[in-house]
């Protein structure tokens, strides 16, 4: 890596991350008080993810960023080998194979995934460029999204399959993808998603989906009908947040968190820990950061030195804009609840390598926008 | 955090830019990243106005909603007032239990089925009755109040406490705790007092809501005890004391993590009683001895009560019935043979016989008719009747034996028929009830037990409401009789001439009726000679209970001064300040002279004394006592007029300064001094200390014969 490149780092970013991994730790200090046996147990380990992260940050600056595209159909072949492993050898925990063993690891492969898809899926659309027209043009990269995407909808995880699907759509737009098949596609989609469920609650239609699922879909839309089972998540979270008021009740003074009215608080709910102990300035701020973390990927896209570093910033930030929605629309009680976790701030050692990784590629394409003169 | 969109102009690949389609490609770009801009902050304007609405807006209502959360009220349940004899002797007290209970928001993300098979292992061991499907039941009971605690088990043993606890983590939603329980503890072996004691149970939804309505202080909950019967009822609000609580700060589990605030609960007071536990259970031995005797003789004795009752103030000094209570039977579910056995067996052990039964006196009776004829002035007690074995006016009821010539002393002592009869028709039904009336025959005393049978006191008005609707109850059944019988005729006529003799026949029988209402209406409502007779001898309607009976005698006894009887001599607060102190009230005084009472004292005590009744009852007595046998007929269908008697006995002591009154009643145990004068012998060498000495002679206890 040349001196010259750093002068291109996005400090920007770099600052912003920084303070969301700061904040992160922070909550997740009171948000895990009560939930291990040691009560640093789990800030020790997130710690140790983002450092894993910043190591792979480090190493992957040294790389030139389209090397993964020449080695694109080994990672898409790789990624289905885990995935596929997933299913036939994972861990079971709750009824879903999420988990594989690797030496005394637990990884989570369906986060993994979700960044070889976007590295792959960045050259297979690089090479199609100019010629995603017609549906028959688009129907290939359907395909290629759609085999991983299935695997890991078997698992099943719901929530990683719908980042799947805001990633493609993200990355084939910014490819420049007939917009009119696109749109067509996308709202057609989604109303024939709402018209299934809503079949299924009113005449019983059949769906690839367990009730559950279901349930958890459009329990949102009025937790009061079942407080105690399929509504409890929600209907705590709602109270938490909202008890949260304007400064909320203090870090470690969240009652709903503390005394675990409020479920799964230190993963897929940190949000509500977040917005009961640090109010509506802590919750704010936070979307404040995600925003400005978001809005520069945007730019570092947009200045990219070339299509394939341009879809690669694209898909990640696609994702990351996806999961913020969903995680803290959930929390929020406007979204279905599909246990998305928050990027950046929730826990789990995937989950953070993955986007710290991401954040490696943030940092590469933006270094290497310019051609370098030696 | 903005970014202007105008600066996202940098170079995309440097190579292309003076490319004209590839000038166009970066402007088409731009136009979408601005469209992917502009989303990116909608989206989180979407997210920061929900936050706006849920922190600002609605924010008070989370927050009371997030309190109710966390914030627990559980109560802990007051100590109930014990209830202690006038020496201090316990008979009735709580004592702190362990309880198991579940609760569903503990259970409810748990392996359900397994945690509930492991509690009902542990607690269904010594109690078959708990059973996974008993526990499910329970819970399912209690569906719409999940967020209360389900009582498993009440009394755990000390091991049952210990596994539960070692088998904690296994037993998520299981919570163990101390509450209070109601015991009767033995005296001497035995449960003594249980009907005047009564028993506690749960509250009924009906007093639950009736209570609710009358707005008093008291507040209760479901599942709360409550006072059912005796005077754990007739002195609930003071025995109760009140529930305090402990505001805890809970977890979703229900698990109290940290105490806010505690208010302490009162315990209720303390009631000392009149009753001696000495007395009242030397009452109760010798009457179940009595019984078990008598039923060698007749196997329907298995019924009686007894009282005892200090003559200067009213104060009750012991108060049997038979068949038992065993208020301890009344904890938690009672069983089909237990049920049986109090409610629905003949007879019922339920009943208070003191006061929830009234009986014949016989021949009890015959002091208040020596009174009315000695206060009308007809009867000079020298003198001499005539008894041939059978009074002389119609009809002729007969007398025990032939007595031949007797005066009141005599006629007392033997109990003659005749000699009653005559003074009773010489006194007069008026007088005769004034009399009864002002001893407190037929009216409640007063008593504060819940329950209390008023009993018949027979007159002239009594005679004129029964009387006329007896004649009208006839005259009616008569009339739709023969409606009956012409309407049947009429269908079944065949000519017009039948049916013209039908209804003559008919209008014939109609006269004939309201002829017989007509006489029926000059006799039925009027008091006849006769029932004077029988009323004199504690015969006919006569019916009394036997607190009322006592309470005469005792009357009787101070010289005509009728007390009130109560149960209850002070109440104290638990920390034994004095609540209220309950002093002898006189109800009234009679208006019989006392020279006329002294008359029939005497007479009295000619029953117990040499050639009377009830002599061989008190013969080795160091002191005089006076005492009237009874033996009344009991005026129930299908008994046996030859033997089915029962057995009735008055009594008090010691004669010249009486301190103590007796009355009691044994079913079917024929004569009275040989049932319920036993029990009598029993009350009296208990309360004044009698031991057999040397001599066989009975002598106050410390006392050494000279």
């Amino acid at each position: 890596m040349h001196r010259k490149l750093i002068r291109n780092l996005d400090y920007t970013l770099a600052a912003v991350v920084v303070l969301l991994l700061a904040f992160s730790l922070v909550v997740m200090r009171s948000a895990s008080a009560n939930v291990g046996a040691e009560p640093l147990d789990f800030v020790i380990k997130q710690t140790l993810w983002i450092f894993t992260g910043l190591v792979i940050i480090g190493i992957s600056l040294f790389f030139r960023y389209q090397t993964f595209a020449r080695y694109s159909w080994y990672i898409y072949g790789f990624n289905l080998v885990i995935l596929l492993s997933v299913i036939l050898v994972g861990v079971n925990v709750n009824g879903a194979h999420r988990w594989i063993n690797v030496a005394g690891f637990q990884f989570q492969p369906s986060e993994f995934a979700k960044l070889f898809i976007i590295v792959g899926f960045a050259d297979f659309l690089t090479t199609r460029q100019g010629r995603l027209d017609t549906l028959k043009d688009l129907l290939p990269c359907f395909i290629y999204i759609a085999v991983p995407m299935l695997l890991i909808l078997k698992q099943p995880d719901l929530g990683t399959s719908l980042v799947f699907l805001a990633i493609m759509l993200g990355m084939m737009m910014i490819a420049g993808a007939n917009k009119k098949i696109m749109g067509l596609l996308t709202f057609g989609s989604l109303a024939v998603a709402i018209f299934a469920i809503y079949g299924h609650m009113t005449w019983g239609w059949w769906l690839p989906l367990q009730d559950y699922q279901i349930k958890r879909l459009i329990i949102f839309l009025d937790p009061d009908i079942d407080p105690l089972k399929s509504g409890y998540h929600i209907r705590q979270s709602l109270i938490a947040i909202g008890s949260g008021g304007l400064f909320g009740k203090g870090l470690f003074q969240g009652s709903q968190a503390q005394l675990n009215f409020l479920p799964e608080h230190h993963t897929d709910f940190i949000f509500s820990v977040i917005g009961e102990e640090l109010g509506f300035i802590g919750s704010v701020s936070l979307l404040a950061l995600f925003l400005m973390m978001i809005l520069r990927g945007i730019k570092i896209a947009l200045d990219a030195r070339d299509t394939y570093g341009t879809l690669v910033v694209t898909g990640i930030v696609s994702m990351w804009l996806f999961q913020v929605l969903v995680n803290v629309g959930m929390t929020t009680g406007i979204m279905p609840v599909t246990g998305i976790p928050l990027p950046f701030v929730s826990y789990g050692g995937s989950a953070m390598i993955t986007n710290m990784t991401c954040i490696g590629l943030l940092l590469n394409v933006c270094l290497r926008r310019q051609s370098i003169t030696f | 955090m903005s970014v202007e969109l105008g600066d996202l102009t940098g170079k995309f690949g440097s190579d292309l830019n003076n490319d004209p389609p590839a000038a166009k490609r970066r402007k088409d770009l731009e136009s979408i990243f601005r469209f992917f801009s502009i989303l990116t902050v909608l989206v989180f304007v979407v997210l920061a106005s929900r936050l706006v609405y849920l922190q600002f807006i609605a924010s008070d209502q989370y927050t009371t909603t997030s309190e109710e959360n966390r914030i627990k009220l559980l109560p802990i349940p007051a100590m109930r007032g014990d209830i202690v004899d006038r020496n201090g002797i316990t008979l009735a007290t709580s004592i702190p239990v362990y309880n198991a209970y579940v609760t569903y928001l503990g259970l409810q993300n748990t392996d359900m089925n397994g945690v509930i098979e492991r509690i009902a292992q542990i607690l269904g061991a010594n109690d078959p009755k708990i059973t996974p499907d008993y526990i499910k039941n329970l819970i399912n009971n209690q569906k719409f109040r999940l967020y209360e605690p389900i009582l498993i088990k009440s009394g755990l043993s000390e091991t049952e406490v210990a596994m539960l606890e070692e088998r904690r983590a296994d037993l998520p939603g299981l919570v163990v705790e101390k509450g209070p329980v109601r015991s009767y503890p033995p005296y001497e072996g035995t449960r003594i007092a249980g009907h005047m004691l009564g028993y506690v149970r749960e509250i009924s939804e009906d007093e639950l809501k009736r209570l609710s309505e009358q707005k008093t202080d008291q507040k209760y909950d479901l599942n709360d005890m409550i006072g059912k019967f005796g005077l754990e009822k007739a002195y609930e609000s003071y025995l109760r004391g009140e529930d305090g609580y402990q505001q805890v700060e809970v977890n979703r589990t229900n698990r109290p993590i940290r105490n806010l605030f505690t208010q302490d609960p009162i315990p209720g007071n303390r009631l000392v009683l009149t009753i001696d536990a000495k007395v009242q259970k030397a009452m109760e031995d010798s009457m179940d001895k009595t019984l078990t005797q008598l039923q060698r003789e007749n196997p329907k004795a298995k019924a009686g009560a007894a009282v005892a009752i200090n003559v200067k103030t009213g104060a009750i000094l012991g108060m049997v019935s038979r068949p038992n209570l065993d208020p301890n039977d009344f904890i938690g579910v009672m069983d089909q043979s237990m049920a049986d056995y109090y409610f629905r067996s003949d007879p019922p052990a339920h009943i208070n016989r003191t006061i929830q039964a009234a009986y014949p006196p016989g021949s009890t009776f015959k002091p208040i008719t020596a009174m009315a004829a000695l206060e009308a002035g007809k009867l000079d007690p020298h003198e001499h009747i005539t008894c041939t074995g059978a009074y002389w006016e119609k009809p002729n009821i007969k007398c025990w034996q032939v007595h031949g010539s007797v005066d009141l002393n005599d006629a007392l002592a033997k109990s003659c028929n005749v000699y009653f009869q005559e003074m009773g028709r010489r006194a007069g039904i008026d007088y005769i009830n004034q009399v009864a009336r002002e001893f407190g025959l037929g009216q409640e005393t007063g008593i504060a037990l819940p329950g209390e049978e008023e009993g018949l006191l027979p007159g002239r008005d009594w005679k004129r409401a029964w009387g006329s609707s007896y004649a009208n109850n006839r005259y009616q059944a008569r009339i739709r009789e023969l409606e009956k019988q012409t309407q049947e005729q009429l269908n079944n006529a065949q000519t017009e001439e039948e049916k013209q003799k039908i209804q003559k026949k008919d209008s014939q029988m109609r006269k004939t009726i309201e002829r017989d209402y007509k006489s029926d209406m000059n006799y039925w409502p009027y008091w006849q000679a006769y029932e004077t007779y029988n009323t004199s001898i504690g015969q006919g309607r006569n019916q009394y209970t036997i607190l009322q009976l006592g309470n005469y005698i005792a009357t009787l006894a101070n010289g005509g001064t009728r007390y009130q009887p109560y149960l209850v001599d002070h109440i104290e607060s638990p920390d034994k300040q004095i609540v209220q102190q309950f002093n002898p009230t006189v109800i009234n005084q009679v208006s019989v002279s006392p020279e006329n009472i002294a008359l029939v004292r005497k007479a009295m005590h000619a029953v117990a004394d040499e050639g009377g009744t009830a002599n061989y009852l008190f013969q080795d007595f160091p002191f005089q006592v006076a005492a009237k046998t009874g033996t009344a007929e009991t005026g129930r269908a299908g008994d046996n007029k030859e033997k089915d008697y029962h057995g009735v006995f008055v009594a008090f002591a010691p004669f010249d300064n009486p301190e103590i009154a007796f009355a009691g009643v044994i079913e079917y145990g024929y004569h009275g001094g040989s049932s319920a004068g036993v029990v009598a012998r029993a009350a009296f060498e208990q309360y004044f200390g009698l031991k057999p000495s040397a001599s066989g002679a009975l002598v106050p206890a410390g006392h050494v014969e000279e």
